[in-house]
């Protein structure tokens, strides 16, 4: 989970492509000839597609559920994905990727995203190791503030484990456009290695001000709802993939959409969500091959704008 | 929460509907073969319910305050709020609806002090409008003619006594309850009432189990009556529509209302299409209460 010298030569190589193409993504090709963005902070290099866990791994204590999410972990690991994230917001999420990493042995390639989601600052710590007790691993490799709440006091503690060796990335999230202009202050003002926000080929927001400004700051970016929650791929599923998706790199509609997110330059990983084995490897596909440029990128947002 | 503005329903509902159909799975797995005595405790309600059997019906009322004390416990705290979080706040709302059950059923009617204010301040208002009667009758005698009846008080008087509930009392004593819905000087618009309520809550305890399997999830998915939290409030709403008499009922109500709500919006947002069972049954109950005004005297509860 630490940075190799493979993993920073690669990030320089690509950060050395950034300054020379600006609008081209730093990206580079990981195991499986997966494509890796560099986390600006450091240099180690990160899949572009990762695993959210919203929805899909809340099952309870359904022992048959359980077992597909540690399937769908099992596969997302195969194909190279690295990052999964969660948030004690999350219902059930957090054991059942505790049961999961149990299950599949604690893979050496996980990276560990987490979240402090609670109004009293005082609780963030009895919350932050509640949720490491629940996935079960020595530390967590990044820790966001959810939604900004009670940001100022959770950052400052955020910041503090970091320095101690207790975090190795700190970071904030919002979601669905929300308290943007607040957002973009703190990311401004604060040494944030990661931002999570939502982006999509319809909620493209943040192309004005937060991803320029998170290339600016040398902040790596998480995007969340890269489906809209389903909803985008059950709307465009309906539709016949256009023929020119191939020049794109997308064999299918959820690579065309993922697609269009990870070649954006700013953006380090993707997180799609599901509950599917075929779904994840879908998803993790997304990550090889071509990615669109920035004249495809166009004609791929006209193109489902217009659906 | 800033920006309130801009969530929706969707940004609440944390798990899918595969997962919240198969926990009533397993809950009922879990729980086999308790479904037969819910069944058996129902379809004693219902029997008392019908027949008007006062005892039966307050003892069935304790049962029914249990079996929300249980689906507090062993559904929204220990199972659903797995899921769903906020269960864990709603789960104490119940175990209070199962209270105040219990506690109305246990006191009886007319047996709290504050009961017996109320009941002393309606025999003095009709104390003061038999006086008023006899002078308005008087006063009318002198001005029109020496008809000795028929005066429009009279009229008044027996239009509404044709209208009152089965039992129900025209002067300020207690009467003793028929011993059916339909019996003596009960309106036909009384026994709809009544038959409506009854129906609902026949549905609550049969049909409510019945919807899984109509939706293709199976017979291991049933909801049943004082065993989920639809049904249970569903059928506890006919109950007190149909049973409960005055302020109280409307202190036993808002939660079952409430939850029947907050279920229809789940279903909802899950894309259920049985997602407005719940708040008909609320509606449905609600009209049947407000109806039933005033209730049957003596109520069975309270």
């Amino acid at each position: 989970m630490t940075a190799t010298r493979r993993t920073v030569l690669k990030a320089m190589l690509a950060g050395a492509a950034v300054a020379a193409l600006p609008l081209r993504a730093a990206s580079a090709q990981g195991a499986g000839g997966v494509i890796t963005r560099p986390i600006p902070s450091t240099g180690e290099a990160m899949p572009v597609i990762g695993l959210g866990t919203w929805i899909t791994f809340n099952v309870g204590d359904d022992a048959k559920l359980r077992d597909e999410s540690a399937a769908v972990m099992e596969a997302f690991f195969r194909a190279g994905g690295r990052m999964i994230d969660s948030s004690p917001m999350y219902g059930s999420s957090q054991p059942v990727i505790g049961y999961g990493l149990r299950k599949l042995g604690y893979p050496q390639a996980l990276f560990s995203a987490e979240k402090v989601w609670i109004s009293n600052p005082a609780s963030g710590p009895g919350q932050m190791e509640a949720s490491r007790q629940y996935w079960g691993v020595p530390r967590f490799d990044l820790m966001q503030v959810h939604n900004l709440l009670s940001w100022e006091r959770h950052l400052e503690r955020l910041l503090e484990m970091k320095a101690q060796g207790q975090l190795r990335y700190v970071g904030i999230t919002t979601s669905e456009g929300r308290r943007h202009a607040e957002f973009e202050r703190v990311m401004a003002s604060q040494p944030l290695d990661f931002v999570q926000v939502t982006y999509n080929v319809l909620d493209r927001e943040v192309e004005q001000r937060i991803l320029p400004l998170a290339r600016e700051r040398g902040i790596a970016v998480i995007v969340n709802r890269p489906f809209r929650q389903g909803d985008l791929m059950r709307a465009v599923e309906r539709h016949r993939l256009p023929a020119w998706a191939a020049e794109a790199g997308a064999a299918n509609w959820a690579q065309f959409l993922l697609k269009f997110i990870i070649s954006h330059p700013a953006v380090t990983v993707a997180i799609p969500a599901t509950t599917s084995v075929e779904h994840v490897r879908e998803n993790m596909a997304a990550a090889t091959g071509l990615l669109p440029d920035e004249a495809m990128r166009r004609r791929m947002a006209d193109y489902v704008r217009a659906l | 929460m800033s920006e309130w503005w801009t969530y929706g329903l969707s940004d609440f509902l944390m798990f899918s509907a595969r997962v919240y159909y198969r926990l009533f799975e397993q809950y009922n797995a879990a729980l086999w073969p308790a479904h037969g005595l819910t069944l058996a405790a129902g379809l004693a309600m219902l029997y008392a319910l019908a027949r008007r059997r006062e005892r039966m019906l307050r003892a069935g009322v304790a049962v029914l305050g249990a079996m929300w004390v249980w689906v507090a416990w062993g559904f929204l705290w220990q199972r659903y709020a797995e899921i769903n979080w906020p269960a864990a706040y709603v789960a104490p709302a119940f175990a209070l609806q199962g209270v105040l059950l219990i506690g109305f059923a246990w006191l009886g009617p007319l047996s709290s002090a504050s009961d017996r204010k109320v009941e002393t301040g309606f025999r003095t208002i009709r104390c003061a409008n038999k006086k008023l009667e006899r002078r308005f009758r008087f006063q009318f005698k002198v001005r029109r003619s020496r008809r000795p009846s028929a005066t429009p008080a009279d009229a008044k008087l027996s239009r509404s006594a044709a209208s009152s509930p089965p039992g129900a009392s025209s002067g300020g004593g207690v009467t003793r309850p028929s011993s059916r819905w339909h019996d003596g000087d009960a309106s036909r618009g009384w026994a709809w009432i009544a038959a409506a309520g009854l129906l609902i809550f026949v549905a609550a305890l049969l049909l409510y189990p019945a919807i899984a399997p109509l939706m293709g999830r199976g017979w291991p998915a049933a909801e049943l009556f004082g065993l989920a939290p639809d049904p249970t409030a569903i059928g506890t709403l006919a109950i007190l529509a149909l049973a409960a008499k005055g302020w109280r009922r409307w202190v036993l109500m808002p939660i079952p209302l409430l939850w029947c709500l907050l279920s229809t919006a789940t279903l909802w947002t899950m894309g259920a299409p049985e997602f407005l069972l719940p708040a008909l049954g609320a509606l449905a109950a609600t009209a049947v209460a407000l109806a039933a005004r005033p209730a049957p005297s003596p109520a069975l509860i309270a």
